[in-house]
C-alpha cells in the first residue's frame, strides 16, 4: 500500500497539469479574493459618500479576516477546478492506458486505486495550505501598504480553516476522481463533474429556498454543504455581501459530516470499481 | 485438436538445454472461457498448459483471443468461467505479479514522464529498486533516450521500453504480446538473442507474434488458437507435420520410367511431373530407398531433396476459414 501511494504521488507531481490547475487556482483565489475587491476598496477610496462601503471592502482584504475571506472562495469555485483535480488524476490512466502497466506490477488492484485516492488527499492538503499562504502573504503587503497592523487571526482558526478547505477540496476530488473512473474519460468526468456541483446543486439549492421540503435533500448535497461549512466557519453569504456558493450555517458538524461521507463513499466505490472491473 | 505426433521438441536451430520440469507448469488453463459484455466471446472453454522453462509461441489469427488470454494471466481481465493458475497462484495477487513481466498489446506508458521515470514508477509500484530501471534500458538498448519523454519516442523505442518494463521485476514469466512489432531488424535480432538468454536462466516466456518465421526459429513449443479455442499445439516440427510428411523432389532421366518404378512403392502416395521434376508425396525419410530403387531400375537421379512445409502452411491450414474448430481440445504434443 505504501509502495501504491509513493509511486502515485511520483507520478502525480511529475504531471504538468496537476500544477497548472493547482497554480491556476492559487492565482484565480488571489485575483477573486483580494485583488479585485483591493481595487474595488481604491476606487471607492476618493468618494466620502462611499467611505462605509469602502472601508469594509478593505477590511476583507487585510489578515485579519484571513479565515472568512479565504473560506468563502472554496465552495463553488475551488470545488469546481477541484472536481478538475480529481478527474484529471485518475482519467488520464485510462486514456493513456497506464492501468495495463500500473496493475500488473505487484500491488493489488484496490491498493492501486487506493494509492491513487491517497495522493489525491496529500495533493488537496497542498492546494488548500498554498492558497491560505498566498493569501497570507499578500494580504500582509496590503495591510503594511495600507498601515494596518498586520495580524493574522489565531493559528487555532487558521487550522480550521485549511481543514475546513481541506475537506471541501477533497470531497469534490473524490467526487472528479469516481467519475473519471465511471466514465472511464477525463473529459467526460469533468463535464458531468461541472454540471453536477455547478448547475444542478445549485439549482436545488436555490429551489430550496422556496421549497421547504427541499431543504433536507440540499443538506446532504456536496456543493450546498460546503457552502455551509464556509458559513459555519464565518464567510459571509452572497445575500449578505459574501462570495457565490457561501451559505448561511451555525453548525459546522452536519456539512463536515457530509462531506466525510462523501469522501468516503465516493473514494470507496471509484477503488471497488476499478477491483472489480476488466481492464482493456 | 489436430493429432500431433510427438516427434520433436525443440525447434531446430536451437539446443535443448534448459531444464524442464516434467509436470510442472508455468501457466495452466482450464475450460477458460471469456465473454465480453456485447456477447463476443474472445475465449472459448480454453486449455492451456505452458511447461516450466519453455519459450511458448502463442499464434492466432486476428480476433483470435490471444491477448485477451494473456490480460487473464495477469489478472487485468477475469475469466467468464474456468481456472486459471499462473506459478501455481492465482492470476493478480501481489505473489503471482512480483514473478510476471508482461508487455501486453502496446507498450502503455505516461507520456509526459521520461523513459527512465516511467520505469521508476513501475519500480516503485513494484518494490524493485530504481537501479533495476537502467538494468532494463541498458538490456533494451535505450540508455542513450532514457532521459527523453515517452510521448517523444519512435514506434520501435516505446516497444523496446515496453520490454524493458516487462523485464524490470526479472521476472520467472514473461508474457510478451507481439513484442517484435515496430523493431527494426537490429531490434528483432537482439530480441530474437533476448529470449534465448531468457531460456537459458531457465524463465518461461508465453510470446504471441505474427511473424511465424521469429517464432518457428525461438519457440520450443507453440499454440494455435482459432476463435478462441486451441487447435493445435506441440513443436514446430509438430505442427508441420498437420500437413502430412511433406514430399520430395526428384530429377530423374527418363522420367516416364521413374514414375513406373516410384508409383510401384507401397510408402509413396502420389507422383507428379513438375516442370521436368517428379513431386513425390512421401515421407523424405524415404529419400534413400527411393533413390536406390531408382537406381536399380535403371534411372540416373540428378537431384532429390526433401520438400519441408513451412510453419505459416500450417498455420494457414489449422486456422483457414472452413477449418472446423474441434471439441476436444487437450493438449496434445510432446510428452515432457
Ligand atoms: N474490451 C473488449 N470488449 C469487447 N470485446 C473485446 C474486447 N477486447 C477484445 N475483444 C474481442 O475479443 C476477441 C479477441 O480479441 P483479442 O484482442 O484477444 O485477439 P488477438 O488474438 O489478440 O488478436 P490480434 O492478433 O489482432 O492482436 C475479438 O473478437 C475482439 O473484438
Ligand atoms: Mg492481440
Amino acid at each position: 500500500m505504501i509502495a501504491s501511494v509513493r509511486a502515485a504521488w511520483f507520478a502525480d507531481r511529475k504531471r504538468p497539469a496537476v500544477w497548472t490547475v493547482t497554480l491556476t487556482w492559487t492565482a484565480l483565489a488571489l485575483v477573486f479574493g483580494i485583488g479585485v475587491p483591493y481595487l474595488v476598496h481604491l476606487t471607492l477610496a476618493g468618494d466620502p459618500e462611499q467611505a462605509d462601503a469602502a472601508a469594509s471592502l478593505l477590511d476583507g482584504v487585510l489578515p485579519g479576516q484571513l479565515v472568512t475571506t479565504g473560506i468563502g472562495l472554496f465552495p463553488l469555485f475551488g470545488g469546481a477546478i477541484v472536481v478538475i483535480l480529481g478527474a484529471l488524476v485518475v482519467g488520464n490512466e485510462y486514456r493513456w492506458g497506464t492501468l495495463n502497466l500500473i496493475f500488473t506490477q505487484r500491488p493489488r488492484r484496490w491498493q492501486v486505486t487506493a494509492g491513487h485516492a491517497v495522493a489525491l488527499c496529500v495533493l488537496t492538503l497542498l492546494l488548500a495550505v498554498l492558497t491560505f499562504a498566498a493569501l497570507a502573504a499578500v494580504t500582509t503587503v496590503i495591510a503594511l501598504v495600507e498601515g494596518r497592523a498586520p495580524s493574522l487571526p489565531s493559528p487555532g482558526r487558521l487550522a480550521a480553516a485549511v481543514a475546513a478547505a481541506w475537506l471541501i477540496c477533497t470531497a469534490h476530488a473524490a467526487l472528479g476522481f469516481l467519475l473519471a473512473i465511471a466514465f472511464r474519460s477525463t473529459a467526460t468526468a469533468i463535464a458531468v463533474g461541472l454540471v453536477w456541483t455547478l448547475v444542478l446543486e445549485n439549482a436545488v439549492s436555490g429551489l430550496a429556498l422556496v421549497l421547504s421540503p427541499l431543504t433536507a435533500v440540499r443538506n446532504l448535497l456536496l456543493a450546498p454543504s460546503s457552502g455551509a461549512l464556509a458559513g459555519a466557519l464565518g464567510a459571509r453569504s452572497q445575500f449578505d455581501g459574501g462570495t457565490p456558493g457561501v451559505l448561511e450555517s451555525g453548525n459546522a458538524a452536519l456539512p463536515v459530516a457530509v462531506l466525510l461521507g462523501y469522501v468516503l463513499v465516493t473514494f470507496g466505490l471509484g477503488i471497488w470499481l476499478t477491483a472489480r472491473r476488466d481492464v482493456g | 485438436m489436430h493429432e500431433i505426433p510427438s516427434t520433436s521438441q525443440c525447434a531446430p536451430s536451437i539446443d535443448c538445454g534448459s531444464p524442464l520440469g516434467n509436470d510442472r507448469f508455468a501457466i495452466e488453463l482450464h475450460e477458460v472461457t471469456k465473454r465480453y459484455p456485447g456477447g463476443i466471446t474472445a475465449v472459448d472453454d480454453l486449455d492451456l498448459r505452458v511447461p516450466q522453462g519453455a519459450v511458448f509461441g502463442f499464434l492466432g489469427p486476428n480476433g483470435a483471443g490471444k491477448t485477451t488470454t494473456m490480460r487473464m494471466l495477469v489478472g487485468l481481465v477475469r475469466p467468464t468461467s474456468g481456472r486459471v493458475s499462473v506459478l501455481g497462484q492465482p492470476p493478480g495477487t501481489p505473489r503471482q505479479l512480483a514473478r510476471v513481466g508482461a508487455l501486453i498489446e502496446s507498450p502503455t506508458f505516461y507520456p509526459h514522464l521520461s523513459g527512465v521515470d516511467n520505469l521508476r514508477l513501475a519500480a516503485r509500484y513494484a518494490g524493485v529498486p530504481d537501479a533495476a530501471a537502467d538494468r532494463a534500458l541498458a538490456e533494451v538498448g535505450l540508455t542513450g533516450r532514457a532521459r527523453s519523454a515517452f510521448r517523444t519516442y519512435s514506434l520501435g523505442m516505446k516497444q523496446r521500453l515496453g520490454v524493458a518494463a516487462a523485464l524490470l521485476k526479472e521476472p520467472d514469466l514473461l508474457i510478451l504480446d507481439e513484442p517484435t512489432n515496430g523493431l527494426d531488424p537490429a531490434g528483432v535480432a537482439e530480441m530474437r538473442e533476448l529470449l534465448r538468454s531468457l531460456r537459458r536462466d531457465g524463465r518461461t516466456v508465453l510470446l504471441s507474434s505474427h511473424v511465424l518465421g521469429e517464432v518457428e526459429q525461438v519457440c520450443d513449443r507453440i499454440g494455435v488458437i482459432n476463435r478462441g479455442r486451441l487447435v493445435a499445439e506441440g513443436s514446430p516440427d509438430d505442427l508441420r507435420a498437420v500437413l502430412g510428411d511433406g514430399s520430395l523432389l526428384i530429377g530423374a532421366d527418363p522420367v516416364d520410367q521413374a514414375v513406373a518404378c516410384l508409383r510401384g512403392h507401397p510408402a509413396v502416395r502420389a507422383v507428379e511431373v513438375v516442370d521436368g521434376r517428379l513431386r513425390v508425396t512421401a515421407s523424405p525419410t524415404l529419400a534413400a530407398e527411393l533413390n536406390r530403387r531408382l537406381v536399380e531400375a535403371g534411372v540416373d537421379v540428378t537431384e532429390l531433396r526433401p520438400v519441408r512445409h513451412s510453419l505459416e502452411e500450417a498455420f494457414l491450414e489449422l486456422t483457414g476459414p472452413d477449418q472446423p474448430v474441434l471439441a476436444d481440445a487437450t493438449t496434445t504434443g510432446g510428452t515432457r
